[in-house]
C-alpha cells in the first residue's frame, strides 16, 4: 500500500505517490526559485506547469491512475533541470540578484488541507510544525478574543492557488541559519565573480564588482530592515492583542472597566437608552478598527505578506468614520441633555427639642430589594440594579451645619438636577426623594437620596443645610460623617464627631477649613458665620 | 574558449530563429513547437523553450491566444506578429550570409 496525494496542476487533478510528490515539489520549487522573481518568470512558470500537466496526462489512463516516481523522473528528464532552462546570462544574473533579496518563503492559506479557511494548515506549513498545535493555538485565541484573530488571518493571508505558491508555502524557514546561509551565498557569488574578472581581465566586467558590492550592501540593509520589520510587527501584534483583550475585557469584566463598571454598565447609567447602544457600537468601531488595523499591519510585517486589499482598507476607514460620527452625535446629544440646570429648595422648621442637646444621626440606607442586586459606586452615585436589569441611582447628600441667628432649628434641603430644558431639569430635581426624621431630640438623616427607577444620571444632587441657633449643644454621631462633608469625610471630621459641642465657631471650623476664621469682637463673642460671604 | 559555452551561444541564436520559422508556417501550440525542435535535435530538454517563448512574446515578436482543448484547460496558441515577420526576414538573410561565410571559411581550410 502506498500513500498518494491529490495535486492540482494547471487546473487538472492528478493522484501522485508520496515519494514522487516529494521529488516533484522539490523540482517545482527549484523552478520557482529560478523564475519567480519577475512577472515574466511567473508566466514562464505557469507555462512550464501547463506542460508538465500535459505530460502527466499522457502518463495516466484508466488502468494506471497514479503518477509514480519513474513518471516524475521521466518528466524531469524531458523538461530538463532548472539550470538547463536558462535564458541568456543577462536575465539569469538579474534573476539571481533579485532572488537573493528574497528571504525564505511566503505565507499562504492551505485550502487543500483546510478545516475552516486553511489558516491553521497554512501557518503550520509555514513554520513546519504539526497543524494540530497550530489549531490548538488558534482555538485558544478564540477564547481570548473570539474569532477575530482567525478572521484577520483569513483576510490577509492569500490562498495558495498555483502549485508554485503551494511550494513556496513550505519553502525555507526564516531562521538565523538560513539568513547566514544566504549571506554566505552572496559572498561566494562575489568571490566567484571577482575571480572570473581576474581570469577574463576585462575592464567591462569590473562594473559587475560594483553591482555585486552594491548587492551585498543592499542585501545586508534589507536583512536588517527585514529584522526590524519583524520586531516592529511583533510589537504591533502584541500591543494590538493586549488592547483588544483590554477592550473586550472592559466590556464584560467589571474590574477591567471604568470604576469597576463594564463599559455598557457605565454608559447605561449616564446615557439615554438609545444612546447607550449607539455609544457602545461607536466605541467598538472607533477603538476597535485602529486596533485591528495595527494587528493587521503587524502580521503583514512579520510574514511579509504583500496584499493590498483596497476594499478592506476603504471599508475599515469608512466604518471608522461612521463610528466617529456616531460618537460625536451621542456626545452632542448627551451634552445637550445636560445643558440646563435647576434646583428646588424647601425649608423645614423644627420647633421643640425634648432635651437640651441635639443629636444628629445617620438614618436609613436605601431600600434593598429582596432580589439580589448589583451595586456599583461612581464617585458619590451608587447604581443599584436588580435581576430584571432595572437600575436605580442613589446619591450621597451633602450636609452642612451652620450657625443661625434665629431661635429655631431649620433644615433647608435643596435638590439640584440638569436637563435638556429648564422644565425638564426642574422635573428631574423634583423627582429626587430625600428624607430625614425628627424624633425627640434626634434628627436622622437618610444616608442616600433616591432617584426614580431607570432615570439616568442628570447630575442630581442634594444639599442639606442645618441651621442651628448659636449656643445650642449638639452631638454628631460618628456615622453621620458620611454626609457631613464629602471631601473631609474620613479625616478632619474626627475631632467633631461623638463629642459634645456647643454650637460655636469651633464646630464650623472643624467642618471646613476653608471657612474664614471668624472675627472675634471686643466682648469675645463669636460673630455668626452665616453672615460671611462664603456661605 | 569554453566549448560548452560556445555551443550554448550558437544554439541560443539559432533556436530563436527556428522558433520564428516554425511559427511562420503555421500558428502552433508550445508542444507542437517542441515536437519540431526535438525532431530536428535542436533542443534536448523542453524546459529551455518556455523562457524563450516568453521573451519573444515580451519583445512582441510573438503573440498568443488561448485555445480551448478537448482534454484539460485551454492552451496557448502562438502566432507570429508583423514585427516577428520582419525580424524573420532579416534573420533569413543573415542566416544565409552566415552559412555562406562559414562554408567559405571551412572550404578554405581544405
Amino acid at each position: 500500500m502506498k500513500k498518494t496525494f491529490t495535486i492540482n496542476i494547471n487546473g487538472i487533478i492528478f493522484h501522485i505517490d508520496e515519494d514522487a510528490y516529494e521529488i516533484l515539489s522539490k523540482y517545482l520549487n527549484e523552478i520557482n526559485r529560478k523564475f519567480a522573481s519577475s512577472d515574466e518568470g511567473r508566466e514562464i512558470i505557469s507555462d512550464i506547469e501547463a506542460r508538465i500537466a500535459e505530460l502527466f496526462q499522457e502518463k495516466v489512463n484508466d488502468i494506471k491512475q497514479v503518477i509514480n516516481i519513474s513518471d516524475i523522473n521521466n518528466v524531469i528528464e524531458i523538461m530538463g533541470k532548472p539550470e538547463d532552462m536558462g535564458d541568456d546570462e543577462e536575465t539569469e544574473e538579474k534573476e539571481t540578484k533579485k532572488q537573493k533579496y528574497k528571504t525564505g518563503k511566503t505565507m499562504y492559506r492551505d485550502t487543500e488541507n483546510a478545516k475552516i479557511g486553511g489558516v491553521g494548515s497554512g501557518l503550520s506549513a509555514y513554520f513546519g510544525i504539526d497543524p494540530v498545535f497550530v489549531r490548538i493555538l488558534l482555538l485558544a485565541s478564540f477564547f481570548i478574543s473570539g474569532p477575530i484573530i482567525y478572521i484577520i488571518l483569513w483576510i490577509i493571508i492569500p490562498e495558495a492557488k498555483t502549485t508554485a505558491q503551494k511550494l513556496e508555502m513550505k519553502g525555507e524557514k526564516i531562521n538565523v541559519e538560513n539568513i547566514e546561509k544566504s549571506i554566505k551565498d552572496e559572498f561566494k557569488n562575489v568571490k566567484k565573480n571577482v575571480k572570473k574578472i581576474k581570469e577574463s581581465g576585462q575592464w567591462e566586467e569590473s562594473r559587475n564588482v560594483f553591482d555585486r558590492l552594491l548587492a551585498i550592501v543592499f542585501g545586508t540593509i534589507s536583512f536588517i530592515f527585514r529584522i526590524i520589520m519583524i520586531i516592529v510587527g511583533v510589537a504591533f501584534v502584541i500591543t494590538g492583542l493586549f488592547v483588544l483583550i483590554g477592550i473586550t475585557g472592559s466590556f464584560f469584566i467589571e474590574s477591567w472597566g471604568v470604576n469597576n463598571l463594564t463599559i455598557p454598565e457605565a454608559l447605561n447609567i449616564f446615557f439615554d437608552n438609545m444612546n447607550v447602544n449607539i455609544g457602545l457600537i461607536s466605541i467598538v468601531l472607533v477603538i476597535g478598527i485602529p486596533v485591528l488595523a495595527i494587528i493587521y499591519a503587524g502580521i503583514k510585517m512579520i510574514f511579509k505578506i504583500k496584499v493590498k486589499n483596497k476594499v478592506i482598507g476603504f471599508t475599515a476607514f469608512f466604518t471608522w468614520i461612521i463610528g466617529i460620527i456616531m460618537l460625536a452625535y451621542v456626545t452632542m446629544h448627551e451634552v445637550k441633555n445636560h445643558t440646563s440646570s435647576a434646583n428646588i429648595s424647601e425649608t423645614i422648621q423644627i420647633d421643640t427639642l425634648s432635651s437640651d442637646t441635639l443629636y444628629l444621626k445617620l438614618g436609613k440606607d436605601f431600600n434593598k430589594n429582596e432580589d439580589s442586586y448589583n451595586q456599583i459606586c461612581i464617585d458619590d452615585i451608587i447604581a443599584v440594579s436588580n435581576n430584571n436589569n432595572e437600575t436605580c441611582l442613589h446619591g450621597i447628600p451633602n450636609l452642612k451645619i451652620k450657625t443661625s441667628d434665629k431661635d429655631n432649628i431649620e433644615i433647608k434641603i435643596t435638590k439640584y438636577a440638569r436637563g435638556i430644558e429648564k422644565d425638564i431639569a426642574l422635573n428631574h430635581a423634583k423627582e429626587i426623594e430625600y428624607k430625614f426624621n425628627f424624633k425627640d431630640s434626634v434628627i436622622y438623616f437618610d444616608k442616600y437620596f433616591d432617584i426614580p427607577m431607570d432615570r439616568k444620571w442628570y447630575d442630581q444632587n442634594v444639599k442639606i443645610i442645618l441651621y442651628i441657633p448659636e449656643g445650642q449643644e449638639i452631638i454628631i454621631d460618628k456615622k453621620l460623617q458620611y454626609l457631613l462633608n464629602k471631601y473631609y469625610r474620613y479625616s478632619r471630621i474626627d475631632n467633631v464627631v461623638k463629642k459634645k459641642h456647643i454650637m460655636n465657631y469651633k464646630v464650623l471650623y472643624a467642618h471646613k477649613q476653608l471657612l474664614p476664621i471668624p472675627k472675634i469682637n471686643i466682648l469675645g463673642k463669636i460673630k455668626p458665620i452665616t453672615k460671611t460671604k462664603t456661605l | 574558449m569554453n566549448v560548452e559555452n560556445a555551443k550554448a551561444q550558437m544554439r541560443k541564436g539559432i533556436l530563436e530563429y527556428c522558433i520564428l520559422s516554425i511559427l511562420s508556417k503555421d500558428d502552433a501550440y508550445a508542444s507542437d513547437i517542441i515536437k519540431e525542435l526535438k525532431n530536428a535535435k535542436l533542443i534536448v530538454v523542453e524546459g529551455t523553450l518556455y523562457p524563450l517563448l516568453t521573451r519573444l512574446k515580451n519583445s512582441s515578436l510573438l503573440s498568443y491566444r488561448w485555445e480551448e482543448s478537448t482534454q484539460g484547460p485551454p492552451r496557448k496558441y502562438y502566432k507570429l506578429t508583423s514585427k516577428g515577420d520582419k525580424s524573420l526576414i532579416e534573420l533569413n538573410t543573415s542566416w544565409k550570409e552566415l552559412t555562406n561565410s562559414v562554408e567559405t571559411i571551412l572550404n578554405l581550410k581544405k
